[in-house]
């Protein structure tokens, strides 16, 4: 139960927070936002910085916005450029997600989300595992077993590499069940839609893949949900057990929010979390949000720094048992 | 002539295939990659043998007796003009952001002009500050695509 | 279905959005003409733009920016070598001569008829059969996408008939070295990155395509001196060259597209394949079975060579709304940036979408080829006016040539290391191509470099280290089979030719 009584806290930081924030929001106005986003046009990073801005114009929250993109070094690029020149960035926020924490703890890039000012997390996706709608694998249960009984009768297609985000899902999955996450036949593709080709050519058993992507599948008679990597059960899919009801006891979010420049004053950091936060209750953003299926979690500042540290925590714990290096 | 040019070629990729392949031994291998059949370096290496053969094939075919364009043409291109243009590409690289889109790309289309010979004032005007400035309004005005200009932005022009 | 394609008719024929359709061909094109930005970035920053509009008017402005960046790209392609997608750089191998020998007119025409008619002829096949097909799309496996690049690489030989068979296959190997830069597809190793974070995401497409196409191309005519030839300079003057194509040309070119709409077409509802593969499968076929005097026409400046491809890209673009729109799968990085066009306007493709809203299935097909159409009744006046950048002076050109290209490839990415690398690979190229050696076999190989390796590696995790998917799996077996009859017969004719005269120079 340590996991529940970190929440409150954070939920208590969360608020004090906010008050703080509130207080100081009238006097910190923010006119514009420039918007970097660390891949190229069309990306989900991208789309998503574009949607909050389009969000925060449109609903009258800020003036103007403008992006933009500055790709590689697989994001280690704009995070470093963010850094060197964080002095003229102060009107600058930058778009990420999960894979930030997984690079850093690979070393990929030498820098880490403690390198930034963290303003908030936005919205995000649930980890689903899947099967084809008319597999063999009634449920999660049943995948389980043919698992234990030979890895490769359930193989695992993703949409990314080997040691990424959802090879990583599958094998905590499985590891929360009981089984040996080192065993994991997972094979990498590379974006979702062809993983998701894959499942229904039958070149695999299983997909593991973000929950928005799956529940459309889904509805589309395609494919079934064997669990999702919520805590609850999801009003998109009240049918869908959580992988802990599953016997997987875990959780998982992919997050998606925003980072400024390092050394950004507190005041104007918290008017920036405000801002996010006010953006979600605007008509415009649900319409955006649920055009495209993400889930908002907006955690701010300490809130959002303590739910990195806690997955941090959780990925470097997985990634060792896989006998993948971490440098942090 | 005792060593052909092709010849040389071949030696040259066959130095490079071998440095290819050294370097691919290097790579590291993933967690238990060890006993997969295909690992990050089987591909490399495969390729580093393939080259090593083809520039061997090569060092020892038949080679084409009068091989077009000859040396001494080669020789007697202008060599110093496109030198001067490739340190102009590398000014430009190194500039963009410092200077901005606007002046970097101007100067950089200016020097151009004058380095392959255009000498009208007007024409070397026309073609470097106003086109510049119509494509930059297009990009950034129309499309909303962001350029960073410090000097654009110092002017108040741009945010 | 008579009745959902009437509405989707009828919606798409409204005065507004038939505006809408000739602002986004505009934009389209004129995106797409800037090599670097192509479809993709036209689609993305066009999505905000249609947030607040109708979803059917934005939709339609959205198809007419994705033909016309497609139909773009090829011209720049063709006008200064400048291929700014992957699935035009085959449209570059005879556009360009074609445009250098004066006939700039006419090649942007053949470009636009092959387009119009491959789109055409795709759209016809997706209203008759696009749910049937979603089965053809899932019947191909990793192994079978393996032995389909392999295939796609045979087009290689295209450029190995001229006595340089060893250097077209050196720089084959070489674009396949290149593409094994950066981080590891598969298991999120770096590789040979040298520790530069810069790349780390490996050596784009664009940046190689511009570098050893334009860059070079453009170098090279500072360096030769050269000045149009007499009869280059003529048809410059005379307006471009007509568009128009005498009879027999039509001839000549109709059966290949034809051939090539069909082929461009299945190979575009594989999601793993795409726009790229089909175009120089395309062009690689057509020089296969060309009649022996027109094959040497063929890098040359051959109105085949030209139509081949620009057919099969067109005819895959739209193939590869099978699977988007019955499957829900986006092929391709275009059709993914289109999946999320859809979804913004509240249209979820897969199988469903057929049977419960049939009126958006077809109108999202029907304006998708009202902006093929518009594309080509705007386009075609326009084509002398376009042509005639070539008539500008060499000394203002070639600077503009090289500022479009450097800049196209630094508005992807905004790294300035690009644009220094994209300096080294046209010194290489220049280099390279005096010496010889071809460009186009080194960029075809690295185009489907990376495929090739991510699929044979995918089989043989799948298969357990085994390559018994060789023989195992018909559709593999099929087109292995293919690629070796395809590699024995020019190997034959090389051989023969090579016995009965003595070999020839290549040109540079």
């Amino acid at each position: 139960m340590t996991r529940l009584s970190r929440r409150s806290l954070c939920a208590t930081l969360a608020v004090a927070g906010l008050v703080f924030g509130a207080a100081t929001a009238d006097a910190v106005e923010i006119k514009k936002i420039h918007f970097l986003i660390p891949g190229g046009a069309g990306g989900g990073w991208d789309t998503t910085a574009r949607a909050t801005g389009e969000a925060l114009t449109k609903a009258g929250l800020i003036e103007s916005a403008s992006f933009e993109n500055m790709s590689g070094g697989g994001g280690g690029k704009a995070i470093a450029y963010l850094i060197e020149t964080a002095d003229r960035q102060q009107g600058t926020l930058m778009v990420n997600s999960t894979p930030i924490i997984l690079r850093s703890l690979r070393g990929r890039f030498p820098q880490s989300f403690r390198d930034l000012t963290p303003i908030a997390s936005i919205i995000g996706d649930y980890g689903a595992l899947v099967a084809r709608a008319d597999s063999e694998f009634a449920d999660f249960a049943a995948a389980l077993e043919a698992y234990r009984g030979d890895p490769r009768s359930a193989k695992v297609a993703g949409g990314s590499v080997k040691g990424g985000m959802d090879h990583l899902i599958a094998a905590r999955i499985f590891q929360a069940a009981g089984a040996d996450p080192n065993k994991v036949v997972y094979v990498p593709y590379d974006a979702g839609g062809k993983a998701l080709a894959a499942l229904l050519s039958g070149e695999t058993e299983l997909l593991s893949t973000g929950f928005g992507e799956a529940i459309e599948a889904a509805r589309q008679g395609q494919v079934k949900i064997l669990c999702v990597t919520s805590p609850e059960r999801l009003a998109a899919a009240p049918d869908v057990p959580t992988c802990k009801e599953a016997g997987a006891d875990m959780t998982f979010v992919n997050w998606r929010g925003f980072f400024a420049a390092p050394g950004l004053p507190d005041e104007l950091a918290d008017a920036y979390a405000d801002l996010l936060g006010r953006m979600q209750k605007t008509e415009i953003w649900k319409e955006i949000r649920d055009r495209y299926g993400w889930v908002d979690i907006y955690k701010p500042r300490a809130e959002f720094v303590a739910f990195l540290e806690q997955q941090e925590g959780e990925m470097k714990a997985l990634l060792n048992a896989l006998g993948i290096e971490t440098v942090r | 002539m005792l060593l052909h040019r092709d010849r040389v070629w071949a030696l040259i990729f066959l130095a490079l295939s071998i440095a290819y392949g050294v370097e691919a031994q290097q790579i590291e291998l993933y967690f238990g990659g060890e006993d997969e059949a295909f690992t990050a370096r089987t591909f490399p290496t495969a390729l580093a043998w393939t080259g090593g053969i083809v520039s061997f094939l090569l060092l020892v075919s038949p080679v084409d007796p009068d091989p077009r364009p000859r040396l001494r043409e080669i020789l007697n291109y202008d060599w110093l003009r496109v030198a001067a243009l490739l340190l102009l590409m590398i000014a430009y690289g190194l500039t963009i952001q410092r200077f901005g889109f606007f002046l970097s790309t101007s100067f950089f289309l200016l020097a151009g002009y004058l380095l392959l010979g255009e000498r009208r004032p007007w024409m070397l005007f026309l073609v470097s500050f106003p086109l510049v400035a119509v494509f930059q309004f297009l990009l950034q005005g129309l499309l909303g695509i962001y350029l960073a200009d410090p000097f654009l932005a110092r002017l108040g022009i741009t945010g | 279905m008579i009745e959902g394609l009437w509405i989707g008719l009828t919606t798409a024929l409204q005065p507004l959005n038939l505006l809408m359709v000739a602002i986004g061909c505009f934009a389209g094109t004129f995106i797409g003409m800037l090599p670097g930005l192509g479809p993709i970035s036209a689609i993305a920053l066009m999505i905000p733009v249609t947030y607040g509009l109708d979803p059917a008017a934005g939709l339609i402005l959205m198809a007419g920016v994705y033909y016309g960046a497609i139909f773009g790209g090829s011209t720049s392609s063709i006008l200064i070598n400048a291929p700014g997608v992957a699935g035009t750089v085959a449209t570059a191998f005879d556009g360009y001569p074609m445009a250098r020998k004066g006939f700039a007119g006419k090649a942007l025409a053949v470009a636009a008829y092959a387009s119009f008619s491959g789109g055409t002829i795709a759209a016809v096949f997706l209203l008759l059969a696009a749910p049937a097909l979603a089965s053809v799309a899932l019947s191909f496996q990793s192994p079978d996408y393996f032995a389909l690049m392999v295939l796609g690489l045979t087009a290689v030989s295209a450029f190995a008939g001229r006595g340089q068979f060893l250097k077209a296959l050196l720089m084959t190997v070489l674009g396949l070295m290149l593409a094994t830069v950066g981080q590891d597809v598969s298991s999120d190793v770096s590789r040979f990155t040298f520790g530069s974070i810069d790349l780390l995401d490996g050596i784009s497409f664009l940046l190689l395509a511009m570098a050893t196409f334009a860059l070079s191309e453009a170098l090279m005519l500072v360096l030769k001196r050269e000045r149009p030839s007499a009869e280059a300079e003529r048809a410059l003057r005379g307006g471009m060259g007509s568009l128009r194509l005498d009879r027999r040309e039509v001839r000549e070119i109709a059966p290949v597209i034809g051939r090539s709409s069909l082929l461009g077409f299945l190979i575009g509802v594989l999601p793993g394949a795409g726009a790229t593969i089909a175009s120089f499968l395309a062009y690689g076929m057509e020089r296969h079975i060309a009649p022996a005097g027109r094959k040497e026409e063929f890098g040359r400046g051959s109105l085949r060579g030209l139509a081949a491809p620009e057919t099969a890209n067109n005819a895959a673009c739209s193939g590869s709304f099978v699977p988007l729109l019955t499957l829900g799968i986006p092929g391709s990085g275009t059709t993914a940036v289109m999946l999320g066009a859809l979804i913004s306007f509240g249209i979820q493709p897969g199988p469903r979408l057929f049977v419960e809203r049939p009126d958006v299935f077809w109108s999202v097909i029907l304006s998708m080829y009202i902006g093929n159409v518009i594309l080509l009744v705007l386009n075609l006046p326009l084509i002398p006016y376009i042509a005639r950048l070539l008539a500008l002076p060499r000394r203002i050109l070639i600077p503009l040539i090289l500022f479009f290209s450097l800049t196209g490839v630094y508005l992807i990415s905004f790294n300035t290391f690009d644009i220094q690398l994209m300096v080294l690979f046209a010194v290489v190229a220049v280099v390279l191509r005096l010496a010889g050696f071809p460009m186009a076999p080194m960029i075809l190989a690295f185009v489907l470099g990376r495929l090739m390796e991510e699929n044979l590696r995918r089989s043989l995790l799948l298969w357990d280290g085994s390559l018994a998917f060789l023989w195992e799996r018909p559709i593999t077996l099929g087109i292995t089979l293919l690629t070796l009859l395809v590699l024995a017969t020019p190997l034959i004719q090389f051989l023969r030719e090579r016995r009965n005269r003595p070999v020839t120079a290549g040109k540079g």
